[in-house]
């Protein structure tokens, strides 16, 4: 008995090992690298080479292997109850990614290893922070564990009918959808659909951009929580607003990598 | 502790439902359309990028992401047609469902005409066409009447258990092809002469593709009959099963193309 609990509960979290799925990650950093400056692009070439494939799963690689020296924690963005990033270091995204930038402006005095991990660190980190489900707020129960709330597959007919499904479980489901997108298509796919809109997305720094993510996280977790049922026109309609922080992801990302390159 | 294990069960076969609740499956739709892109003259190809501001398998699930919205609660009849006993469209039933509401779009939108329609009309046009096209030759999405053909409504097996004919075929495309992206798929499957693309295609000729998607959907129960295991299928079968999944999306691939590449001349 239980091993089928083991086995069931392994295969629901088992997909939760990326913010969105690995191809939707990689597409993240495929779309960061289109709009990266030539000392960017020579600077992940010469450390990471031209596949992200493993990057964008780096930390959670480690975690699986049981070599992880962070706190699980690291892929949370902490904001307190004024929505300003708490910074808690070791055990906060937003202070993981200060921290691997630093390395990465200092690179002429740390190994190629440690420069590597710290680039992985923050391609890792800024898909983690952009993903609902890794943004804990003080003040607000449901941000600081999972929890489940039910979905409905259908408003009308004989989809009408409501499943649990978890918060993290529920920002990993879009990239779902589309399962066969790969990194290239996801890029090509956001670059034609928001590229216009890339200076709105990535204007400001990591701060503002922490503060702007919990606003959002915050108007979600004002309405989404454990006795809610969520009809299927609004679980369509999130899908624009998770595919627009995969998009915020990425072109932030190029921002971060084009000014740590300099 | 049973009752954990029932909450258990239940929810992560209701997680698997939720996803597997798709005809074609997700993969097989996106993989349909991104072969049709590729398929596009460059006007078509810019044109429903201009009006759909994503690529075409971004939207290739659309309808069934929708379909169980009150507006397009009347769209979920046109995921694919029924068939007379002598193998043609049936038109009486629901106006041919899917073939009926493709026709009457090409007819609105062809010969330059979309330019006249809102831009929100030509949009939804095109989400109809890049799922319902694809959908309809699926060969478990041609209805056959219970009257004349009650040999058809059986299940399949999967390690001795029940499981539906309707969901197997639905997956077909992606059997046996874990993590695979739609360039790998077009990669392999995507290699036929433009002399039998144009037969596939035949101008257009919707009651032929008809004709040839009803033929070809009676193959998916020889392959598959009644209480066949699923998970026991020999490599020949298996073959069986990918030839005709692949050969399907592939029709539907190139004339989902045609249309558009005519619609957009």
């Amino acid at each position: 008995m239980k091993k089928i609990i083991l086995v069931l509960a392994l295969a629901l979290t088992v997909s939760v090992a990326n913010a969105w799925n690995k191809p939707a990650d990689e597409g993240v950093v495929i779309l960061a690298n289109k709009h990266l400056s030539a000392e960017a692009k020579s600077l992940l070439n010469e450390y990471l080479g031209e596949s992200y494939a493993d990057d964008v799963q780096y930390l959670y690689t480690l975690e699986r292997k049981k070599i992880a020296k962070h706190s699980k924690e690291i892929h949370y963005l902490h904001l307190d109850s004024n929505l300003k990033p708490t910074k808690v270091a070791g055990a906060d995204a937003l202070a993981g990614i200060e921290s691997a930038l630093e390395v990465v402006r200092g690179r002429n005095s740390h190994s190629k290893g440690e420069v590597v991990e710290a680039l992985r660190t923050i391609i890792t980190l800024i898909c983690d922070m952009h993903n609902f489900s890794y943004v804990r707020i003080e003040g607000i129960a449901n941000s600081q564990q999972d929890f489940k709330f039910k979905c409905y597959g259908g408003d009308v007919g004989k989809r009408k009918v409501a499943n649990p499904i978890s918060w993290g479980r529920f920002w990993n489901y879009y990239a779902g959808w589309h399962t066969g997108f790969s990194g290239d298509l996801w890029a090509e796919d956001i670059e034609l659909c928001l590229g216009a809109r890339r200076a709105e997305l990535a204007a400001g720094g990591l701060n503002d951009w922490a503060t702007q993510i919990g606003e959002k996280a915050a108007w979600l977790y004002s309405y989404i929580n454990p006795e809610y049922s969520m009809t299927r026109r609004e679980r369509n309609e999130l899908e624009e607003l998770n595919y627009e922080m995969m998009a915020r992801a990425g072109y932030r990302l190029a921002v971060l990598l084009n000014e740590v390159a300099k | 502790m049973k009752r954990k294990i029932s909450i258990l069960v239940l929810a992560l076969v209701a997680l698997m439902g939720v996803q597997s609740a798709k005809a074609w499956g997700g993969y097989g739709h996106g993989a349909i359309a991104y072969v049709a892109e590729q398929h596009l003259t460059p006007k078509a190809k810019a044109e429903c990028r201009r009006y759909l501001k994503h690529t075409l398998p971004w939207y290739a699930s659309w309808m069934d992401h929708w379909r169980a919205v009150p507006p397009f609660h009347p769209t979920n009849a046109w995921h694919g047609f029924s068939a007379t006993a002598d193998g043609q469209v049936n038109w009486d039933k629901g106006d041919g469902k899917a073939m009926g509401q493709i026709i009457k779009i090409v007819e609105s939108m062809g010969n330059g005409k979309y330019k006249n329609l809102p831009d929100s009309l030509v949009r939804h046009n095109l989400l109809i066409l890049v799922h319902a096209l694809p959908d309809m030759h699926c060969p478990v999405h041609v209805g056959f009447s219970r009257s004349d053909f009650p040999q058809y409504k059986y299940s399949l097996r999967r390690n001795g258990k029940p499981y539906k004919m309707h969901g197997f075929w639905d997956g077909s495309p992606g059997f046996q092809r874990k993590n695979w992206t739609f360039e790998r798929y077009a990669k392999t499957v995507d290699n036929i002469t433009p002399k039998q693309e144009k037969k596939i295609v035949k101008k257009g000729n919707f009651d032929y593709w008809g004709r040839d998607i009803i033929k070809q959907a009676h193959r998916a129960y020889a392959i598959t009959p009644e209480d066949k295991d699923i998970a026991k299928l020999t490599a020949d079968e298996k073959a069986d099963v990918l030839a005709l999944a692949d050969e399907m999306s592939m029709k539907a691939a190139y004339r989902l193309a045609y249309v558009l590449n005519t619609i957009f001349k």
